[in-house]
């Protein structure tokens, strides 16, 4: 069995930055050897998530809209009591929608759906580097 | 129902001037900058947008935070000659042409613009006053202004145009004022895309 890890690094806006990864999870299993298996993407952050959905512009901005509603960006959020940063809206985010998601592999290739892509949601209110890792695991 | 398509220069059709500069730079110095200066120079590349920096103050700026060893006139052309088309994307506005009015939001000053415009042939496929020069346009802030402008310019109504842009902060701010976008990630999406809406032939 191969079990193999990579990292790929991101330089967004932060705020609400949506970033399709879904080709250069395909270029980490690709290069895996993998033909059979899984691949999983993991954002290693606590200001954003990871999620498998359609990239339009509607879904996006109805995304962005939901979360507004749910977790405002003004709120009076106990992490801010701390006074280090002022983030807990986007804390709380990534506990709703997750750091990761599991696609499985076959043929060599990631096997989505078709309107499936893989985003990562960068939802930290500062810009600086943003590391996915992606383990991609099978024979 | 859509007659008109915007489509955003930087991302869609060619590579952004910015991203070009780092690429030239990190080429005459052997070695990758770092993400603060990649930022800065992004930074710079929106003041460029709108016409707050020209050209050659962009190169200058861009030669002085990165000591990079080109003299301006040098990165200059180097950005004009590496400003390169997204791949596909002239295919899909070939096919495009003719059918539906179609604009681009030039994002760039004019003397990188004109000759990537000639170089790529966009002429005839946004012939006339089609391509809206965002730096000439003295625009307070380029979302959402840049697109009452664009549908201003084409004497279009809202319903009737169609925004194809890069960036999710862009096509998210069209979605909510009403316009009908379509976030661009490559050429075989956009087809995708454009074929869902019935403007091109389902792939």
């Amino acid at each position: 069995m191969i079990a193999q890890t990579e990292q790929f690094t991101l330089e967004t806006e932060g705020g609400f930055s949506l970033v399709n990864v879904t080709e250069r999870v395909r270029d980490v299993v690709r290069a895996s050897g993998v033909q059979e298996g899984m691949a999983l993407v993991f954002y290693r952050h606590t200001t954003g998530a990871v999620i498998l959905d359609e990239h339009e512009a509607g879904v996006t901005a109805d995304i962005e809209a939901v979360l507004d509603d749910i977790s405002p960006v003004e709120r009076d959020y106990r992490h801010h009591l701390r006074a280090v940063d002022f983030n807990a809206h986007a804390h709380v985010r990534t506990a709703l929608l997750g750091s990761q998601v599991v696609v499985p592999v076959k043929g060599g290739d990631l096997f989505l759906g078709r309107y499936q892509e893989i985003l990562v949601i960068d939802m930290q209110t500062e810009r600086a580097p943003r590391y996915v890792a992606v383990t991609v695991m099978g024979e | 129902m859509i007659d008109t398509i915007f489509f955003w220069q930087d991302g869609v059709i060619t590579t952004s001037i910015a991203n070009t500069a780092i690429e030239q730079l990190e080429d005459a110095m052997g070695t990758t900058l770092d993400m603060d200066m990649r930022l800065q120079i992004r930074d710079w590349g929106l003041d460029l947008q709108l016409g707050r920096l020209e050209s050659p103050e962009f190169c200058e700026k861009v030669l002085g935070l990165t000591e990079a060893p080109l003299r301006e006139r040098e990165l200059f052309e180097r950005i004009q000659d590496g400003l390169a088309p997204v791949p596909g994307v002239m295919e899909v506005l070939q096919e495009l042409k003719g059918q539906y009015d179609l604009w681009m939001i030039g994002l760039c000053p004019s003397d990188w613009l004109t000759p990537i415009a000639q170089r790529l042939d966009l002429m005839p496929v946004f012939p006339g006053e089609s391509i809206l020069v965002c730096p000439e346009a003295g625009l307070d802030s380029l979302i959402p202004d840049v697109f009452e402008l664009a549908m201003q310019r084409a004497a279009k109504s809202i319903g009737q145009c169609l925004l194809v842009a890069p960036n999710p902060a862009i096509t998210t701010a069209a979605v909510n004022m009403g316009l009908n976008a379509i976030l661009f990630a490559d050429a075989r999406r956009l087809r995708r895309e454009l074929g869902l809406r019935k403007l091109l032939r389902p792939v």
